[in-house]
């Protein structure tokens, strides 16, 4: 897959279709304890590369295919960083890092990826292409399409494009270290399950109309 | 975008309408509303600045008439105590404000019967020293002390003229000083003089303690305060005009107050009179010459006396802290008496609900701020409340005696003085 | 909604909360027309103050039964119209005001939504922690608010916004569903709800109950005032800054309109008055960090042009110098009877060529405008004192108002960093978002509130739903809310 519109158009014939998708980056992650539904693959592996880099403003956009080890690779070039440390491999990509919300040992400095993400791409399952959110690193206009979108595994739209705050590695530990937060894990990421079903489902049916994005992987507990 | 000001409709002479560019000057951004003790009270809005400006803004531009029922509930509802001001950054002149708008409203409709009463006795000297020698009778006998539990208003004044006893001895010394600091007439004030005679006597102590020459002004008499807070402006400037010609004929270089209200009163004289051709220049050159005892007392030092082993707490009068943005200064003289520890006390910044007659017109109210009060004294472990205004002095020492509490309320020259008897 | 059926409400109002908290009559509702932007005045049918969760919980079931619209309300001290209620219930949760728990070994407390920000904070003072955002006006607003809006502050640029310091809340949807979201301990399970509730703006309900997270203080804050003779000097002195590495704790603007409306006032710091633009900057961490990051910033600002870098060398010092920041909205009051207020944010490089833009757009429009803002995350606030008498002058500032939004969208910024859109972004939403987001969010809250019964007409306008595009003639009751009176 490469780019929005032709993301958006193969999620519209598989809607259309009726035919669930697995929406996969590079495939070399968890699979969170539940499968997914389908037999189709829809890979974002291609969809790959930075697409605009703001060292002074502090911002970078990246498509979803992106691996973490090339954004650590180019932000090093400029003494900067994005705290994004999940755990397993650096190939992994940004889209399943931010879709999974999994994080490692700097959450616990400057919290997991839904306190890193500015902006995104997003395409739905009735294959709108949302973009919600910017590149500045404070605002509040509008409902937030963005943290609900975080740790939600695919399963309400299909994460393209990421816009993140990126630090300077020069920042000096002591004067954050009494910012450190409690939490639950050194690392981990957003449990898929559903947990308030009405509002869960409600958002499910709007957000992803024909039942195609990443089926099966939300478990129910309630 | 909508006005939010409006074409004033009140005649343009109507004291509102001249005081138009103080209610322009609010913003309506709500960082009076936690610095108010009728809102954190009432927890409405009409109780709060911000609300009475709007209500306010309403009378001036005709939207509401000045015999409104709510407006009037809301504005009388006000303590006056002027906390807003100092919580406020665009500078409204919260006071006065509310000055105009009450004398506004008098036009609409008279003041209650009972202030009326109350507002009378205060303007006429025989009158008011005839019912101060009746309280000062009853104070001493232990009629108030026995009758201070009662309900309501009587069991509330009750324990007020029970709280004037001063809970220290009062040791006789004769005071010396040089008179170098300069010279001081003192304004006697109704309250302080009918039922805090010892203090007012104190105070001409201390200040000669502390060098300064003590000088009579005989024909002074109210200062006008529960007047003009009243909206009875017109009975404010006729008292004013007394104490201005009885202040001028001392020829003191200052003239000083222990009653925080009164103090705030006269500083304002220059105001009062205003577009006054014949007054406003004197009443400003007297204003200027006024000062808190805690000033002068802080100017000067003060002297270090004996040791008095208290643990105190400093509570602000309102009219000193936000009416007259004196924060230092009762500190400074409390910090020079031996032996006192200063306790902190949360929210002495608030008002104690006296505010001037307001505890017998608004008891409700008054009540409710009181226990706020009450409870952060409490919390606080003083011993002693020291705060310079007499209705505070009463409030706050009534309400200890109602509530069973141990600590007493005492005015901070009474400290110095004791201080210095035990020299 | 007919005159009889209001009534009844209000009867069966009064029987949960008391006579003296339902308020109906003309003169009594005056005080809540407007939040703390004053240019727009609603009257609301009628307002309703609970006392506590249960009442709380009563009145929002009641309205849900009645199919009554209702607005929540916390210290109305939002600028954006948020808080206004068009012929709609206003729900005032300013009386919930009990801070239910403070755990300091596990490093949160939990509020209900009427506790005073600044009020939480004192109470925190004494275990040596604190509840991180501070926007302006913490000494007034409530949690409540802070979490409808997304509040942020000075020190959000080190700390971050409210999303960042909520763990929890118990959350009472439109239709009388208490639900809890969130994680007391930090877990994170199924979609965000959370993160979407928090600067929902008061349309996916309200919160009963709200668990933030705390942080330890600081063991050292330094506290400097550059001071510069051009603006552009500053701007190039905050870049240096943001480039360098420091992350400043704060790193606040303040032009010189601005500073000599602070000086005026009773929050005078000493800024001084022949300045054209000063930065007030914090940096904070260990004693060693903090000094050697004061260096680092002072010396960037001397190299960009300042002419003086003062040092707070006191606690009543660094406090005098923020209380003249904190409190230069309010100030802005000396100028002229009325205000408006901006919140645009831009890429932190645009700076120096947006200020200049907004100098040149003031000047076009025959107007003064002054800027106070959030300089570290190129947070603006450009401010316009104006009297609203002068239907000219109104005109004028309108014109000036959309030119300075269209020039900062442009930059590629937003138009809101911690305000909220309300009422009066409204407007601009269309020119920031494409249609198929606007309609997301409308889906995204339509799970919550399906009817646009919570603070309806506001964040994102009501034509951008689809159900809005199927059937117009549907939603028209909703449309009215909207509607400038």
């Amino acid at each position: 897959m490469h780019g929005d519109t032709e993301v958006a158009a193969a999620i519209r014939e598989a809607g259309a279709a009726g035919i669930p998708l697995r929406i996969v980056g590079r495939g070399t992650w968890l699979n969170a304890g539940a499968s997914v539904a389908a037999e189709t693959t829809l890979s974002l592996r291609d969809d790959a590369g930075i697409r605009a880099y703001a060292p002074d403003d502090l911002t970078v956009t990246a498509r979803a295919g992106t691996t973490l080890r090339e954004l650590t690779e180019t932000l090093a070039r400029r003494d900067q960083w994005v705290a994004l440390d999940p755990e397993g491999d650096p190939d992994g990509t940004l889209g399943a890092t931010v879709a999974t919300c999994s994080y490692g040992a700097a959450a616990a400095l400057f919290g997991t990826p839904r306190d890193q993400v500015l902006g995104m791409t997003v395409v739905l399952g009735n294959g709108d292409i949302i973009r919600p959110g910017g590149k500045v690193v404070k605002n509040v206009a509008g409902f937030d399409l963005i943290r609900l979108m975080i740790g939600a595994w695919g399963t309400l739209g299909v994460i393209t494009e990421i816009t993140l705050r990126v630090r300077s590695r020069a920042m000096r530990g002591d004067s954050i270290a009494h910012m450190r937060r409690q939490m639950p894990a050194s690392h981990g990421y957003r449990e898929p399950v559903i947990v308030n079903a009405k509002i869960s489902n409600a958002l499910r049916q709007r957000f992803d109309p024909f039942g195609i994005l990443n089926p099966g992987i939300m478990r129910d507990v309630e | 975008m909508t006005t939010s000001t409006g074409t004033p409709s009140l005649h343009a002479d109507s004291p509102l309408a001249r005081e138009q560019a103080g209610l322009d000057a609010c913003v309506h951004c709500g960082f009076c509303l936690q610095a108010c003790p009728t809102y954190l009270a009432l927890e409405d809005e009409s109780d709060s600045p911000r609300g009475r400006i709007v209500l306010m803004r309403a009378l001036l531009d005709g939207s509401l008439p000045a015999s409104d029922p709510d407006l009037r509930q809301h504005i009388d509802q006000c303590l006056g105590c002027r906390a807003c001001e100092t919580a406020c950054p665009s500078g409204v002149p919260y006071g006065h404000l509310l000055e105009a708008t009450r004398a506004t409203m008098r036009g609409g409709h008279a003041p209650t019967f009972a202030s009326r009463i109350l507002l009378a006795v205060f303007a006429h000297r025989p009158l008011m020293r005839f019912a101060m020698a009746m309280a000062r009778l009853l104070a001493a006998t232990p009629i108030p002390t026995l009758l201070l539990k009662l309900p309501g208003r009587l069991g509330f004044g009750m324990a007020m003229l029970a709280s004037t006893d001063f809970p220290l001895e009062r040791a006789k010394y004769v005071a010396h000083g040089s008179g170098e600091n300069g010279s001081a007439a003192l304004l006697l004030g109704c309250v302080m003089e009918g039922l805090f005679t010892e203090t007012n006597r104190a105070t001409e102590r201390v200040l000669r303690r502390n060098d300064y020459s003590m000088i009579a002004a005989p024909s002074q008499g109210c200062c006008g305060a529960l007047h003009a807070h009243a909206g009875e402006l017109g009975a404010a400037r006729r008292l004013a005009k007394r104490n201005i010609a009885a202040f001028e004929k001392s020829g003191a270089q200052y003239i000083v107050t222990n009653s925080a209200g009164c103090g705030a009163m006269m500083k304002e004289y220059g105001h009062l009179f205003s577009g006054d051709a014949e007054w406003s220049q004197r009443a400003s050159d007297v204003a200027s010459r006024v000062r808190d005892v805690s000033e002068l007392l802080a100017a000067a030092g003060p002297r270090s006396g004996g040791v008095i082993p208290f643990a105190v707490a400093y509570d602000a009068p309102c009219h000193l802290q936000h009416a007259q943005r004196i924060t230092e200064a009762p500190l400074t003289v409390l910090r020079a008496i031996p032996g006192i520890e200063l306790v902190p006390l949360d929210e002495s910044d608030q008002c104690c609900g006296s505010a001037g007659i307001y505890n017998l017109l608004e008891p409700e109210t008054s009540d409710a701020v009181l226990e706020r009060k009450l409870d952060r004294i409490e919390a606080s472990g003083a011993a002693l409340v020291a705060t310079g205004n007499p209705g505070c002095l009463m409030q706050i020492g009534g309400g200890l005696l109602r509530a069973d509490m141990r600590a007493r309320a005492v005015h901070p020259v009474d400290l110095l003085d004791a201080s210095y008897a035990a020299d | 909604m007919t005159e009889p059926a209001a009534t009844s409400v209000a009867e069966e109002l009064r029987a949960i909360v008391g006579d003296r908290f339902v308020l109906e009559r003309d003169a009594v509702l005056l005080a809540y027309q407007s939040d703390g932007l004053p240019g727009y005045h609603k009257r609301p049918s009628l307002a309703v103050f609970p006392g506590s969760r249960d009442e709380t919980i009563e009145v929002v079931r009641l309205l849900a039964t009645t199919g009554t619209s209702f607005v929540p309300r916390g210290a109305g001290t939002g600028l954006s119209g948020g808080a206004l209620a068009d012929d709609v219930v206003l729900l005032g949760l300013h009386r919930l005001k009990a801070v239910l728990d403070v755990d300091i070994a596990r490093m949160r407390a939990t509020v209900e939504p009427g506790v005073v920000n600044a009020a939480l904070n004192k109470r925190l003072a004494r275990h040596g922690v604190f509840y991180a955002p501070d926007p302006s006006s913490e000494a007034a607003c409530t949690i409540g608010g802070n979490v409808a809006e997304n509040a942020g502050g000075p020190h959000c640029l080190k700390y971050g916004v409210t999303l960042n310091h909520i763990l929890a809340a118990t959350v009472l949807l439109p239709d009388g569903e208490v639900m809890e979201i969130g994680d007391r301990d930090g877990g994170m399970a199924g979609y965000d709800l959370l993160g979407a509730f928090i600067g929902s703006e008061g349309c996916f309900g309200v919160a009963l109950d709200i668990t933030v997270r705390l942080t330890r203080r600081p063991a050292a804050v330094r506290t400097a005032l550059a001071d510069f003779a051009h603006v552009a000097d500053a701007t190039r002195a905050t870049s240096a800054i943001i480039a360098s590495g420091v992350v400043p704790a704060a790193l606040e603007f303040m032009d010189n309109g601005t500073i000599r409306v602070v000086e005026e006032s009773i929050f005078a710091a000493g800024y001084p008055i022949d300045a054209a633009a000063i930065l007030l900057i914090e940096v904070d961490g260990s004693e060693e960090s903090s000094d050697a990051e004061m260096e680092v910033v002072r010396s960037l600002c001397m190299e960009s042009g300042a002419r003086t870098v003062r040092v707070a060398t006191n606690e009543a010092e660094r406090m005098r110098l923020w209380q003249g920041r904190k409190k230069a909205f309010g100030a802005m009051g000396r100028l002229a009877p009325n205000l408006v207020v901006q919140d645009a944010v831009i890429p932190r490089t645009q700076l120096t060529d947006i200020l200049a833009q907004i100098h040149a757009i003031g000047d076009s429009h025959g107007l003064t405008v002054c800027n106070v803002f959030h300089a570290g995350d190129g947070n603006l606030h450009p401010n316009i004192s104006y009297d609203a008498g002068d239907p000219d002058q109104v005109e004028r500032v309108h014109d000036a108002m959309s030119a300075i939004m269209q020039a900062c969208i442009t930059a590629g910024g937003s138009i809101t960093g911690e305000h909220g859109v309300g009422l009066d972004k409204l407007p601009y939403m269309t020119k920031l978002f494409d249609e198929p987001t606007l309609a997301a969010m409308c889906d995204l809250r339509n799970a919550f509130d399906p009817d646009h019964r919570s603070n309806p007409g506001k964040v994102v306008p009501v034509h951008s739903c689809r159900e809005w595009l199927a059937a117009p003639a549907a939603r028209a009751p909703a449309r009215r809310a909207t509607d400038a009176r």
